[in-house]
């Protein structure tokens, strides 16, 4: 894994080579949740998770992180007693990995400040940016394709990865749009990613796709290109219809059941990948947590039928 | 080229929706463009309805979302985390003229921002009665006490608390809300963190709002006292004194 030198910007001058200097991508083995799935913690739940007598029947659980930014408070305090009894993952979605003008260092610092409060099982970004100039837009904005992104990318990577002293999952995203400047599909990229930096990848399911039929990605050369070793966790999701009759777009909205196509494309992951620690992701219009169960209970069949297969 | 990319990006993102959103330069899709607006238009907006649910009931749902999405395009957020943010949406809304005739508003609003605030907040302690006890008069009087860094105090010309409280209890049903007559006068209110779990919203009596208004605006204790008697003539400050610790209003000194 020996990263090529980087020519352009500058802005990779002081980082060293992260997989020499901090722990490696853990194998979903080391984690003891290679077959296990777990669900997001949300607001409404966090009672019942504190529920000394009947705690869910879940294994671990997805938290949000910028979710839980201020060191102190209720939701801080909850998180805290939450994590004692569950592995927790913690999931950003604001860190802005595609900002060509660096990261946000407070935002780093409190994302480190999480991480080593809770001690996460796994700890995954996105491959977005979110912010320019003051302003942060909370949405996940697209980038195109190109050896200057990579580079971007690549060092907002590295910078996080050192000081959080471990790597990360970067998710791959939901597509609206492409750029014309993109030179290279979305597997290249992300693999390219993932020697670059020793990072991991997450597998948003439904964002692929999403991006499959928003933009004409092809899922099944998508599987088959990624390499299975950097695969650390998947995400299961439902989308909505949206854009119009001549232009229709699939829209990703974590308010929904999760999609039957979204279960086969899981299905096609696991047998190309192998069991992986997967989670439901439902974040808006959040249904009650039996149906969170539930639809963990569905992967997790399928997972089991891969297992015994 | 990826920075200037994105500032293109970013400056149509929040415009309204009649301005036609697709950044030309870029001949990205309009259609997919819009989805990218729209969900960070909409996040933001829903972000600030979740701090604001009693002044939207207020108001009425399309009323705040106008609102709610002119503050967004205004004051979007300039950190990743949004827990503070919203912090400016009461003067926002005291500035609001198609709100202008509702004065109690904001008072409400600003009620909605001390319970994040003190949701929020750091762990701190809080007043050590004991300690304070064993203090000198002299020393006391003159002893610069603060509110705790998860209280806040909110004093509105209007019956804010009632307003406020009154959306509490009725589980949304208009129909049940009590009349409130505006004309009964100012309230101040205490919003704290009494306990690790817990927000507190009380009505303060006339004179704890003297007392505490005095320490906040950092009027040592003495004077704090005084005020507090001027408003009630038998102010019964050990008593008030324990009430308004077990509420977590006020901070621990350092001698």
């Amino acid at each position: 894994m020996k990263r090529p030198i980087v020519e352009t910007i500058g802005m990779e001058s002081n980082h060293r080579n992260p997989c020499a200097v901090h722990e490696r991508l853990r194998g979903p083995t080391v984690l003891g949740l290679e077959n296990s799935v777990g669900i997001g913690l949300r607001t409404s739940h966090c009672e019942r998770f504190l529920d000394q007598n009947t705690p869910p029947p879940v294994i671990w659980l997805e938290v949000l992180a910028e979710n839980y930014f201020d060191r102190g408070g209720i939701r801080h305090k909850m998180l805290s007693m939450i994590a004692e009894r569950y592995p927790i993952s913690v999931h950003g979605v604001a860190l802005s990995l595609g900002s060509p003008e660096g990261l946000d260092t407070e935002h780093l610092e409190h994302l480190a400040s999480l991480v080593a409060d809770v001690g996460p099982c796994l700890v995954s970004e996105h491959l977005a940016w979110s912010r320019s100039g003051e302003v942060y837009y909370n949405e996940l904005l697209p980038l195109p394709l190109t050896d200057e992104t990579l580079d971007v990318v690549s060092a907002n990577i590295d910078r996080t990865q050192d000081r959080l002293g471990r790597t990360i999952l970067v998710e791959n995203p939901s597509g609206y749009l492409e750029f014309e400047q993109s030179t290279m599909g979305e597997a290249t990229f992300l693999t390219r990613l993932t020697e670059r930096t020793g990072c991991g990848l997450l597998l948003d399911v439904n964002n692929l796709l999403i991006s499959g039929f928003n933009l004409g990605i092809d899922t099944t050369e998508w599987l088959a290109a990624v390499p299975a070793d950097v695969i650390g966790e998947i995400h299961l999701a439902g989308h909505e219809h949206g854009g119009t009759a001549d232009h229709p777009l699939l829209i990703d909205t974590h308010g929904a059941a999760v999609t039957d196509e979204v279960w086969a494309l899981y299905a096609a992951a696991l047998n190309r990948f192998g069991p992986r620690p997967t989670m439901i992701e439902w974040d808006s219009d959040v249904p009650s947590l039996e149906m969170l169960l539930e639809e963990a209970a569905r992967a997790q069949r399928i997972m089991d039928r891969v297992l015994v297969a | 080229m990826l920075l200037q990319l994105q500032r293109t990006f970013a400056a149509r993102l929040l415009e309204s929706k009649e301005k036609g959103p697709s950044p030309d330069r870029l001949r990205v899709d309009a259609l997919g463009f819009g989805v990218h607006a729209n969900n960070t238009r909409v996040s933001l907006r829903i972000a600030v309805e979740n701090v604001y649910p009693v002044t939207r009931r207020l108001v009425g749902a399309d009323f705040f979302t106008a609102m709610a999405e002119q503050f967004v395009a205004s004051h979007p957020p300039n950190h990743g985390w949004l827990s503070a943010y919203g912090a400016d949406f009461a003067d926002f809304v005291a500035q609001y003229r198609p709100a202008a005739d509702l004065g109690y508003l904001a008072d409400v609003a600003r009620i909605e921002w001390a319970r994040v605030r003190a949701a929020n907040a750091p762990d701190a302690p809080g007043l050590d009665l004991i300690a304070l006890a064993r203090m000198e008069t002299e020393a006391l009087e003159g002893l610069p006490l603060s509110l705790h860094v998860a209280a806040s105090l909110v004093s509105s010309p209007f019956p804010a608390f009632d307003i406020w409280r009154a959306h509490q209890r009725n589980g949304g049903d208009d129909e049940q809300l009590p009349q409130i007559d505006l004309a009964i006068g100012p309230q101040t209110i205490l919003v704290s963190r009494p306990a690790a779990l817990e927000v507190g919203v009380a009505l303060l009596g006339s004179g704890d709002a003297a007392f505490l208004s005095m320490l906040s605006e950092h009027s040592p204790f003495g004077a704090a006292y005084q005020a507090a008697v001027l408003e009630e003539a038998d102010y019964d400050l050990a008593s008030r004194l324990g009430d308004l610790a077990r509420m977590r209003a006020l901070a621990t000194f350092i001698v």
